[in-house]
Formats: C-alpha cells, sequence, structure tokens
C-alpha cells in the first residue's frame, strides 16, 4: 500500500519524535535564510584563516627584518640537473 | 622485460589524480552515511555536503534549542551559533560516537551554558535531594511515552529546565544513560535518579493540567 502521508513513519516515533518533527516543521520556513547566514558566517572565517596562512610567515619575516636579522640564505641550493634519490633506480632500469 | 619508464609513471600520476579528484568523490550523496559525508567535506570543502548536513540536523537543532530555550527568536540564534560551532569543530568529531550524539551534545551544552548565563550561574542539574519530592513507585516509560502530542508540549513547558533536557536527550534522541552522564558530568547514578524524578514530575504535570482529560 503507498505510504502516501509517512503514516508509517510517524507511528514508529513516539511522541517526544513527533513533537520534534512538529518543530522542524516550523523551522523549514525560516531555515533557508538561517543557512545563507551561517554560510556567510563560515566563509567569513575561511578567509580569515586563509589570510593568515598566507601572510603569517611573511609576518615572521617582517619582524626578523624590524629586528636587524636578516633571513638565513646560506643554505645551499640544489643542483637542478641532478636525478632525485628516489628516481636513480628508475634511471638506471631505464639505460638497460 | 621491457620497462616503458616514462609512459608508466605519467600514466600512473593519471590514474592517482582521476582517482582522488573524480567529481563523484568530491560531492555528496544523499545515500551517504554521517561519516562519509564529513570526510568529502573536510577534503573538499564541497557545499552540497553541508546542504546534506544541514538538512538532516538543521530542524533537529532548532527543535531542541526551542524546547530548551522556550522562545523563538533566541532558538533561530542558537541554531545559528551551535551549527558555526559544529562546522568550525568538525575536524575534531573523532567517530568514538555518532555524529547525532555529538551535535545534540554541543546544542545541550549550549542551551545549558545560555540558561546558566541568563540565571545566574543557577544549576540546571543540581543534586539537592531536598527539594525534590518522594518517589513511591517509579513511573514506567509507557506511561510517559503513551502523553499525547499536545499534552507533552505543555508538560515539557512547565518542566525545571535540567528536567526537560534529561528527558528530551533520553526519550527524543535515545541516549543511553552513558552518553547522558557524560555529557552532564554526572555519574549515571546521579542521572537515573535525575530520570526517575523527571518522570514523575512529568506524570505529576499531566494529572494536574489536564484533568479534565481523564
Amino acid at each position: 500500500m503507498i505510504d502516501i502521508l509517512g503514516y508509517s513513519k510517524i507511528k514508529a516515533m513516539n511522541n517526544f519524535q513527533q513533537l520534534q518533527n512538529e518543530f522542524e516543521g516550523d523551522y523549514e520556513r525560516i531555515g533557508a535564510s538561517n543557512k545563507r547566514s551561517i554560510e556567510s558566517t563560515l566563509s567569513t572565517f575561511k578567509f580569515i584563516a586563509n589570510i593568515f596562512e598566507v601572510y603569517l610567515p611573511k609576518i615572521g619575516d617582517l619582524l626578523i627584518a624590524f629586528a636587524g636579522g636578516r633571513k638565513d640564505t646560506s643554505k645551499p641550493h640544489s643542483n637542478p640537473s641532478s636525478t632525485p634519490p628516489n628516481l636513480q633506480d628508475f634511471d638506471s632500469n631505464r639505460n638497460i | 622485460m621491457h620497462f616503458n619508464g616514462d609512459l608508466e609513471l605519467s600514466s600512473c600520476f593519471v590514474n592517482i589524480n582521476l582517482t582522488i579528484l573524480s567529481p563523484e568523490n568530491k560531492t555528496c550523496k544523499s545515500d551517504m552515511e554521517d561519516p562519509e559525508v564529513i570526510h568529502v567535506y573536510l577534503a573538499y570543502q564541497a557545499a552540497n555536503c553541508f546542504d546534506l548536513l544541514y538538512k538532516r540536523y538543521g530542524g533537529k537543532i532548532y527543535s531542541k534549542c526551542i524546547s530548551m530555550l522556550k522562545d523563538e527568536a533566541l532558538a533561530h540564534d542558537a541554531t545559528q551559533e551551535v551549527f558555526t560551532k559544529i562546522f568550525l569543530n568538525l575536524s575534531k568529531f573523532n567517530e568514538k560516537s555518532r555524529f547525532s550524539t555529538w551535535v545534540y551534545s554541543i546544542t545541550y551544552n549550549y542551551c545549558i551554558d545560555y540558561i546558566r548565563r541568563k540565571k545566574k550561574n543557577a544549576n540546571l542539574f543540581m543534586d539537592d535531594i531536598s527539594r525534590l519530592p518522594e518517589i513511591e513507585d517509579e513511573v514506567s516509560d509507557d506511561e510517559i511515552l503513551s502523553i499525547a502530542v499536545h499534552q507533552l508540549k505543555v508538560i515539557l513547558e512547565e518542566l525545571d529546565d535540567g528536567e526537560r533536557a534529561i528527558l528530551l536527550m533520553k526519550y527524543q534522541d535515545g541516549m543511553s544513560i552513558k552518553e547522558i552522564a557524560s555529557l552532564l558530568n554526572k555519574t549515571e547514578s546521579a542521572v537515573k535518579m535525575r530520570i526517575k524524578r523527571a518522570k514523575e514530575r512529568a506524570k505529576h504535570l499531566k494529572q494536574k493540567l489536564f484533568k479534565e482529560e481523564y
């Protein structure tokens, strides 16, 4: 039999859950506007987090510069023509 | 054995990228379980995963907020704040409990904190035994679950905040005694006692408020 009104679902719920269902029905009216404001709050948080992620390392450098220090440039650069260690075997296989 | 390194390596990368970034994995489907939806949301921040969780829990959170705070406007604001809190802390959900239990814990804690602040540090779950009426026979679950919905609505409004919260946790959310105890930071026996008292109060209120319906 077709359960048009979802009667069997209501029957399976206890009185507390039916009351919850009633409140949920009320919420559908304003749910969309509430959702939009939650989304905008979350995107604001995300934006602030992104700014921190991008600029925080730069702020560190800036503070070091203000304190009179210099960025450590003594580390040798890797040789761009060298083979990465995990591909050495691969290259030797290739010659075979 | 001939090994065409370039071709195999590049096709390997293509395969990996296709598996991880395939459009099916980046979206959430309505039949997905909560933990699966959370994983996809955390990995891709997919908007439809947010929609799905909002659809599943938005109304339920509102229902708890309005039952606890008894004010529509407050309940709207509380729903927004609770949902924002849930999404900002989604990565902290450790899957030790059901997602719904975690969501309801945050909701109840928010409402309890709000009521405490409003009533200036009132203890909703104080163990003041002298204040409570003597229990004769324990009220059965069937008796509580047979209360009509319109009566239950009035009875819940009349109950204390703590009593209302504990009955909602047990009968609406199906939380175990252990889960309620850890949420309220009380012992299991204290929770059992609280439930007993709340059931007794609900029965008394029903008899008092709906005399003519007997």
